[in-house]
């Protein structure tokens, strides 16, 4: 994959917008690097998540640029879309894991669409269950979890095939303290240990987060950076 | 449990269209069967000075299929004893030439009176007899007994759609989340669907095994063969090879289609 001289993500003047004449984002320009820890903030219906859904080919581009990971997503195909997810982890809010699939089956998932074979699969899921200490629940369903022990099977299931990049929508949104703070460790840990850049949707900065971020803010439709 | 319920759901309307279309195509047999039996049982009589063979009477009336001529020495022999050899020998030469002709399709009412027509412009024939009374009232049970069958193939046939369009909103239902999060991490298109069209395959085969064995056994039995039997009903036997392989076909193609109408759509969505 090109990674254009180490940058993940570039928009200029971009535009985006789900109707004609009503754009979310307007002419926004933007440069993130490999191994930045973004945080994207705004108040809400801003277009925060419409930008972060723009990033995995969910909407595109009505105007200007956008390129992750070298692929230009303005006239995306479906197969160079699909390309670009494969290298991707995506974390929501509402966790989105299959509920009729155990997790060490919601974990596999992206190493079986990269291709690998199940024992390797199987043993990459262990390691990452392992790693957000729920090793011992692998047979559950989603629904029989917490709702922090199920955004961990989601930032698991992110990390399974070693993204080049992570895009979290609101990732601790629907989480307490403790259960908060586990998830920013995992995605800090992803990106100190692996470089793994991080691009965060969220509507306020974890206050005891040590480490160095970027910061934009997305409003009336700009996307500015914070020094 | 929730594995049984999942292929259950799939399989409860599989059950429904092939007990449907194998009683569709059991009452077609059974009917087939039935005219056939008319068409063996019915035949018209000609009564000729001239003989008569099968080529003549085709030349008139293609449906001809069979001509045999009737005997009538019985009679003659009945009354040798009360009249004399020349008289006998008169009666013989003066009597007519008597036909049974049987036919390769049943003929509806009108069709009946345009044979009788052709047959009678043939020259030497008197008379011909078509039963039209007693024929009529068979044919139009005959006509019944199909109207209903058709009845019940457009019932069959609506059936179907409406368990495709079910079905398809069931697994549309079920399989929008899967569908959506597998998108997202980048899943190719077949993988996506690969689950489906093995499911639907997989409880095509159950199904359509159940229901045969099902039939096989009623179609098969003793007790239910003497009943049809005794009510004058043929039972046409399910042929394992045939109308299994039938009903296997049917499931996996309407199975197929609904799978792939609700793939398309969950595609869109």
């Amino acid at each position: 994959m090109n990674s254009a001289k180490s940058s993940v993500v570039v928009a200029e003047n971009l535009t985006l917008a789900y109707k004609k004449n009503e754009p979310i984002i307007q002419n926004a320009t933007l440069s993130i690097k490999m191994g930045d820890f973004v945080f994207i903030t705004g108040k809400s219906g801003s277009g925060k998540s419409t930008f972060l859904k723009s990033m995995y080919g969910a909407i595109h581009p009505r105007e200007g640029i956008l390129n992750v990971c070298g692929i230009n997503l303005r006239n995306v195909s479906t197969s160079n879309k699909n390309f670009l997810r494969k290298h991707l982890g995506v974390v929501f809010q509402d966790y989105k894991l299959i509920e009729n699939w155990t997790i060490e089956k919601n974990v596999m998932l992206p190493l079986l669409i990269a291709g690998f074979s199940k024992d390797v699969c199987i043993s990459q899921a262990h390691k990452l269950l392992n790693h957000v200490k729920l090793v011992h629940k692998a047979d559950k369903y989603p629904l029989e979890l917490s709702g922090g022990e199920q955004q961990r099977v989601a930032v698991a299931r992110a990390l399974a095939h070693n993204p080049v990049l992570i895009l979290a929508d609101e990732p601790t949104g629907n989480l307490d303290e403790y259960s908060s703070s586990v998830i920013w460790d995992l995605l800090k840990g992803a990106n100190a240990q692996l470089g793994t850049t991080v691009i965060t949707v969220t509507h306020k900065i974890p206050s005891l987060l040590r480490v160095n971020y970027r910061h934009f803010i997305i409003e009336d439709g700009g996307i500015d950076e914070v020094s | 449990m929730k594995f049984l319920k999942y292929h259950i759901s799939i399989m409860l309307p599989l059950f429904l269209l092939f007990f449907a279309v194998e009683s569709f195509y059991m009452l077609r047999q059974i009917i087939d069967n039935y005219e056939s039996n008319i068409n063996n049982d019915y035949s018209i009589v000609i009564v000729s000075k001239v003989p008569l063979d099968k080529s003549m009477l085709k030349q008139k009336v293609d449906s001809v299929d069979e001509v045999k001529i009737i005997t009538i020495n019985k009679v003659i022999n009945r009354l040798k004893d009360n009249i004399s050899a020349n008289d006998l020998k008169i009666l013989k030469e003066s009597l007519p030439l008597f036909y049974s002709i049987k036919l390769n399709k049943l003929p509806n009412s009108k069709q009946l009176m345009n044979i009788k027509k052709e047959l009678l412009k043939i020259s030497g024939v008197k008379s011909v007899s078509t039963f039209q009374k007693s024929y009529n009232k068979f044919y139009n049970f005959l006509i019944f007994n199909k109207m209903l069958l058709l009845f019940f193939a457009i019932f069959v046939a609506v059936i179907v759609l409406l368990l495709i369009v079910k079905q398809s909103e069931v697994w549309i239902f079920e399989h929008k989340q899967r569908f959506e999060i597998m998108s997202i991490l980048g899943a190719p298109f077949w993988m996506k669907s690969a689950m489906l069209y093995r499911v639907v395959i997989v409880d095509s085969i159950l199904s359509s095994a159940i229901v045969s064995a099902i039939f096989y056994y009623f179609t098969h039995s003793d007790k239910y063969l003497r009943y049809f039997m005794e009510i004058g009903i043929s039972l046409p036997k399910f042929n394992i090879l045939k109308d299994g392989v039938l009903l296997f076909g049917i499931g996996i193609f309407v199975s197929i289609v609904s799978v792939t109408f609700a793939i398309i759509k969950l595609n869109k969505e």
